[in-house]
């Protein structure tokens, strides 16, 4: 290991693609739109400059590989190796990086993080790593421009791969922000019949962390740090994972948690929060008694319905006649008044309950409103599925236009979802029930940190043994 | 404007951060880089004062080096033996024959076995590219002095000041800081 293999690694753990040439591979640069031509010839040029301004000399010195490059309008970027690739080979199997395929869906950074010996060759293997799949767009943000994010991201599904990059950037001091997990508790949290879950991981530091501790070479990238960061006002500290609070909110059960993809030590679970994962993955640096804390509270952080499940009518009907637990139960067909429910919805709390079977149960009012609002939304005012310009306005914009606006609702016998519909439009909304929700989760015998949640049953509705 | 001066640190900072890491990496805790900046024969006397343990195996050549104005220079040891680095830093829109020259008379005058040529922002003139890659000596110069056989290896890298990184040209006999890790260290070895 040396300074100068140690950033190569880094680019081709993070990008590199091997097929069955022996003495060629290609490292992916996702860059998309940022690095498309179209979009900005500037840095499109920027970055031709520092493949062969930079990287090429590093890979011609070091291992006698020649580089060129390919790119299209999409602002994918390939750097081509081409050259006798035997003693890179011989040095990624030193580390147990295998050269076969996409490197890094089934790498392990474990052994090559321990050839890094101090902060230096660290940032340096960092810096190889950020300049193929940490993206700068200024769109990652903490809820504003105030907080820039560097976003490192990944397809796949090696969790080990994220998690042992986050601790590596938690070893010099650059405390990451947050990841999201590709796991469908994550990417798609109220709606289980929603297939499109698999979205990739995004490990998510702040720019002033980034800029202070974490290192680049691409000039390009530098300059997108930079300019992102005029955008904060002022500078921001992270906070280390073990002392930040964990605010979880509900999530539904999605069958996907038993994607055969995910692996095994998460395979099956259910995570209330992000750093739930690190928890289950055993991170030294997750918040054990934190999330340990939510446990007792997990009938109020689950839902084995959908939250919100938002399709044309005849999806919603198909969904219906495809669970036996949904098409077997007996529904109060009624007509309500969109009026009546949105002066409810302003002159009470946003916890209320809708037709429940004790205190704490019944159909979140909230969710209720933004069902109303989507089945009464003309097609323009409706991106995708949601509504243009926030629910509550659209639903006071509908009863401006016409105070006897109703919709039809079909209120089960049991706590299964209610189902609105109108407009050729349907909706589900799964109720709270914590009591009965609780005793479908158990802890996994082999970690104590995971949860499993069986599937609901009428009998568990029903509140009988 | 930022004359090349100032860049001084920051190009001293990252070679030292990375012939520690790459000395660290090869298990080789044992070798001492000690830098200077201006005239070498003041500078390196008061090195050898303020680390005696490392760097007095220099007194002798301190004492009989003619003074010389160096951009910046290293004293690499183990405390039994030592090399000079010298770097030569420009701030010029490419630099040429001319800057070459100068390094290679610095490393002649000195002695200093490695030497880098180091152009801040910009890259080489047609005329060194085209002379260091055709003219192996050029950057591998063994001379005899007094009968003593000695060696200066040389190289040309371009400092980027907006990365605060190296990007290496190919040019000459050191290709990249590794390179120059590596030749230090089986000097040592020796």
């Amino acid at each position: 290991m040396n300074t100068d293999k140690a950033y190569l690694f880094g680019l081709i753990i993070g990008g590199g693609i091997w097929g069955n040439a022996e003495d060629v591979f290609r490292i992916r640069l996702p860059y998309r739109q940022w690095g498309s031509y179209i979009q900005n010839p500037q840095r499109a040029s920027d970055i031709s400059r520092d493949i062969m301004g930079l990287v090429s000399p590093l890979f011609k010195n070091i291992y006698n590989i020649n580089v060129s490059f390919e790119t299209s309008e999409s602002g994918v970027w390939y750097i081509l190796c081409e050259g006798d690739l035997t003693d890179l080979i011989s040095d990624l199997e030193k580390y147990d990086i295998r050269c076969e395929g996409e490197l890094r869906k089934n790498a392990t950074l474990k052994k090559i993080v321990n050839a890094l010996l101090d902060d230096n060759l660290k940032r340096r293997f960092v810096a190889g790593l950020a300049d193929t799949i940490a993206s700068t767009n200024p769109n990652h943000r903490r809820f504003t421009n105030e907080v820039q994010i560097l976003s490192f991201e990944l397809k796949g599904f090696n969790f080990t791969f994220v998690c042992e990059l986050c601790r590596l950037l938690y070893s010099i001091n650059c405390l990451p922000d947050q990841i999201l997990w590709n796991h469908p508790n994550f990417h798609c949290t109220n709606d289980p019949y929603y297939h499109q879950w698999n979205k990739g991981f995004k490990l998510r530091v702040q720019i002033d962390q980034y800029e202070e501790f974490g290192a680049v070479a691409f000039k390009t990238k530098a300059i997108s740090i930079k300019e992102n960061r005029k955008l904060q006002h002022q500078s921001h500290e992270a906070i280390p994972c073990q002392a930040r609070e964990v605010r979880a909110t509900m999530s539904c059960v999605h069958p996907a948690e038993n994607n055969r993809q995910l692996p095994k030590e998460i395979r099956g679970g259910h995570y209330l929060h992000n750093r739930h994962v690190c928890a289950v993955l055993g991170c030294e640096n997750a918040p054990y008694d934190e999330i340990k804390k939510l446990f007792p509270n997990v009938g109020n952080l689950i839902n084995p319905f959908p939250i919100l499940c938002k399709d044309s009518l005849e999806n919603i009907e198909s969904i219906i006649a495809s669970d036996s637990l949904l098409k077997n139960r007996n529904y109060t067909i009624t007509k309500i008044s969109v009026q009546s429910i949105y002066d409810k919805y302003v002159n009470s709390n946003a916890a209320v309950l809708l037709y429940g079977n004790g205190e704490d149960s019944g159909y979140p009012l909230t969710e209720v409103m933004q069902g109303i609002a989507y089945i009464i939304a003309d097609n323009n005012e409706l991106s995708g599925k949601r509504p243009r310009g926030g629910y509550k306005e659209l639903v006071q914009k509908h009863l401006a236009k016409n105070p006897d606006l109703s919709i039809v609702l079909r209120i089960p016998d049991l706590l299964t979802p209610l189902i609105l519909e109108s407009n050729g439009r349907g909706v589900l909304i799964g109720a709270h029930n914590p009591q009965v929700y609780k005793k479908l989760v158990s802890i996994d015998s082999d970690n104590a940190y995971k949860l499993c949640v069986r599937p609901i049953t009428e009998k568990d509705l029903k509140n009988e043994e | 404007m930022r004359n090349e001066v100032s860049y001084y640190p920051e190009i001293q900072s990252f070679i030292e951060m990375q012939l520690k890491s790459n000395f660290r990496a090869s298990n080789q805790m044992g070798i001492f880089v000690y830098w200077g900046i201006g005239e070498l024969k003041k500078n390196l006397l008061q090195i050898i004062d303020e680390h005696p343990k490392e760097c007095s195996c220099a007194l002798e050549f301190a004492k009989r080096v003619p003074p010389l104005s160096l951009d910046i220079f290293a004293i690499i040891t183990d405390g039994i033996k030592f090399e000079l680095l010298i770097l030569e830093i420009k701030l010029v829109k490419s630099a040429g024959l001319k800057e070459w020259s100068q390094l290679v008379g610095y490393c002649l005058v000195s002695g200093a076995k490695y030497g880098l040529l180091i152009n801040i922002d910009n890259g080489s003139s047609p005329r060194l590219t085209q002379t260091l890659h055709s003219e192996q000596h050029m950057s591998h110069i063994q001379t005899t002095v007094k009968g003593k056989s000695c060696e200066h290896i040389l190289g040309f890298m371009q400092w980027n000041s907006y990365t605060n990184n190296f990007e290496y040209s190919s040019l000459g006999n050191i290709k990249s800081l590794s390179d120059l890790s590596e030749k230090i260290i089986s000097e040592f070895a020796k």
